[in-house]
Formats: structure tokens, C-alpha cells, sequence
């Protein structure tokens, strides 16, 4: 018993409130640049992001207690990200029943803006862009419980153990999912380049 | 072919070295002499490379000066609001407890009196007169002495 509470001492026990303070300014440093990344993968637009990412830093101060120092602390942002994103999903799709809605706005700056090409010939340069632009774009098209598992493993290399604790189901279901998202993405690609793109590419 | 179906479905497991080792076996030996399935899979690698340089690509200008007095301000003022809301409910539900219940309650009993006294006393005596609300006990003990009495 007495070694259970031992082993369960938490991050902020020891520290002073200004202490706690510091240690969770340095964690979003640290990660404020991935969860930006992640934020504009899974919402699609950079002002949606931006407030994503926003409200993510003020229910991660809000509940910081609660944090669990065994996992990653950007996975534990992730998690809270996701599930602000999913709620504000559910709520744009009942006003959209109820209220005129303006889906999107041609200000908004769309996810694919921001994509950068390596630094090749100009002719590669377009071509691969371009390519990047398509498979944001159909990620952007996957329904979004597919979104988040394609995000996670694929563009940012989670594996599925560490994709199932953010996303929070099982390890089947990630498998499940991830191979749809894949087939999809395969699919609209091959619709735009041809079958040959993913045999040739390199 | 029933098989390939069955191995296109595991081969994104495969990939990602997240099968079990019976299954991988399954894959490797069926990826041996399937070419089908084997450049189904050469195409996932790359689907999967190209998503992971998108990553690499990716860079949104956006940078965060965290205020940490701001979030504890807005965490503040959202705590407000729940409590305002909550009072307003409780409120509410009081409002209805103390005002709406009781005349609901009393209109139900004052139907119910009236006639379930009346038709007693008229039933047993045959003689019909005004019975008060409030003495459903009198008029009980009364029936009981008429009908001892007879």
C-alpha cells in the first residue's frame, strides 16, 4: 500500500504555483509548433486552427492537474484537441440543420497554403507540391474519426499504441480505420494521377 | 481471389510491423507468390512516405505568446458563467416546487374528494347531504354506525 502511494506522486506536488506555472509554459514551448501542425491537419483552415490550438492551451492550464506524467505531454494535448475539435463538429452540424451557415470563407487560409517544396528543380518543385496539395486536400475529405488515425500514424509517425491513448479506442479499431483512410487517399490520387504515381514514385 | 481480399486488408498492419507474428507469416508467404498483393503493398509505402514528408512540408506561420494571466482569466470568467447558469436552473426549479406543485396538487385532491365522499353517503344511507372535504374520517365512522346499527 505504502508503495502505491509512493509510485503515485504527481508532477505538481512539489512545486510552488509559480513553479507549476513555468513547468507548463516550457511543455507548450516545447509543442507549440506540433500541435499547430496537428491542429491545422485536422481542422483543415488556419483560423480554425489557430482557435483549436487556443482553446486546447486553456483546458490543458484549466485541468492540468489531472495530467498524468507517464504519458507524453503532447499526447495529452492531442487528446484534448481532438476532443474540442469533435465537439465543435457536432455543434457546426446541428446549427447547420437550423441556421444558414457559411461553410467556408475565401479569406480562411486553407491547411494546403502553407505547404512548402523542397528545394529541387522548378518543374519537380511544382509537380511535388502540387501532389502534397492533393493529399492534404483528401485528407481533408476523410470523415474525420479516419482523419485524425490517418494524421497521427501516417504524418506524424505515431504508432498505434500511442494513436489509440490519444484518440482513446482500440488498437483494432485503429487498424480498421487507418486502412480505410489509406485506401481513400490511394483512391482519390489514382483518380487524379493515375495508378502509376504510387508504383513510380520515389 | 478470396485470399488476396482477406491479405489486402492486413497489408496496412504489415507495413507498420503491427501484426501479430502468425499473421505476418500469412502476409509473407502469400506476398511471395502474389504480385498482385506485393505491388499493393510497394504502393502503400509510398502513400505512406509521401504523407510523411507532407509533414515535413507543412509549415503554418503561427506562433503563440502563451499569457498565462489571460488563460486564468478566461478559466475565471467561464466559472462565472457556470455558476450564473447554475443558479438560474436551481432557481427555476424552486420557483416551480414552490408555486406551480402545490395548486397542481390541490386541484387533483379537491376532484378527488368530491366525488368519492358523495357517492359513499349516498350508496349506504340513501340520504344525500353536504359532506365537508376535510372530514372523510366522520363520515367513514358514521357509515360504519349506520350499517352496525341495521
Amino acid at each position: 500500500m505504502s508503495e502505491a502511494l509512493v509510485q503515485s506522486t504527481t508532477w505538481y506536488q512539489n512545486l510552488t504555483a509559480e513553479e507549476e506555472r513555468a513547468w507548463f509554459e516550457k511543455q507548450i514551448q516545447q509543442c507549440d509548433k506540433e500541435i499547430t501542425r496537428f491542429a491545422c491537419h485536422i481542422a483543415g483552415n488556419m483560423e480554425k486552427a489557430k482557435d483549436l490550438v487556443q482553446e486546447a492551451f486553456l483546458r490543458a492550464y484549466k485541468y492540468r492537474h489531472s495530467y498524468n506524467e507517464k504519458y507524453p505531454f503532447r499526447n495529452w494535448l492531442y487528446a484534448i484537441l481532438l476532443n474540442i475539435h469533435r465537439h465543435n463538429c457536432k455543434k457546426e452540424k446541428f446549427y447547420k440543420t437550423f441556421i444558414p451557415w457559411k461553410t467556408s470563407d475565401d479569406e480562411e487560409q486553407d491547411a494546403w497554403d502553407f505547404i512548402e517544396s523542397d528545394d529541387e528543380g522548378p518543374e519537380v518543385k511544382t509537380l511535388k507540391k502540387q501532389l502534397v496539395v492533393d493529399i492534404e486536400k483528401s485528407i481533408q475529405n476523410l470523415p474525420l474519426k479516419m482523419r485524425e488515425v490517418i494524421v497521427l500514424c501516417d504524418v506524424l509517425g505515431y504508432s498505434y499504441d500511442e494513436a489509440s491513448e490519444v484518440v482513446s479506442c482500440p488498437l483494432g479499431t485503429i487498424r480498421s480505420r487507418l486502412h480505410r483512410a489509406r485506401r481513400q487517399v490511394k483512391k482519390d490520387l489514382e483518380k487524379i494521377y493515375g495508378e502509376d504515381l504510387l508504383t513510380s514514385w520515389r | 481471389m478470396m485470399d488476396c481480399s482477406r491479405i489486402k486488408n492486413k497489408l496496412s498492419a504489415y507495413l507498420d510491423g503491427e501484426l501479430p507474428e502468425e499473421d505476418i507469416r500469412e502476409v509473407r508467404r502469400h506476398l511471395f507468390v502474389c504480385s498482385a498483393c506485393e505491388s499493393e503493398l510497394n504502393k502503400l509505402r509510398n502513400l505512406k512516405g509521401m504523407m510523411g514528408r507532407l509533414n515535413e512540408s507543412f509549415h503554418p506561420n503561427a506562433s503563440y505568446v502563451l499569457d498565462i494571466d489571460r488563460i486564468q482569466s478566461r478559466i475565471y470568467s467561464y466559472r462565472m458563467k457556470e455558476i450564473v447558469m447554475l443558479s438560474v436552473i436551481a432557481s427555476i426549479i424552486f420557483l416551480i416546487f414552490v408555486f406551480v406543485l402545490p395548486t397542481y396538487k390541490s386541484t387533483l385532491i379537491g376532484i378527488n374528494t368530491e366525488t368519492s365522499l358523495g357517492e359513499i353517503h349516498r350508496n349506504l344511507t340513501g340520504d344525500s347531504y353536504d359532506v365537508p372535504k376535510t372530514s372523510g374520517r366522520v363520515v367513514v365512522n358514521y357509515l360504519k354506525q349506520v350499517s352496525s346499527d341495521r
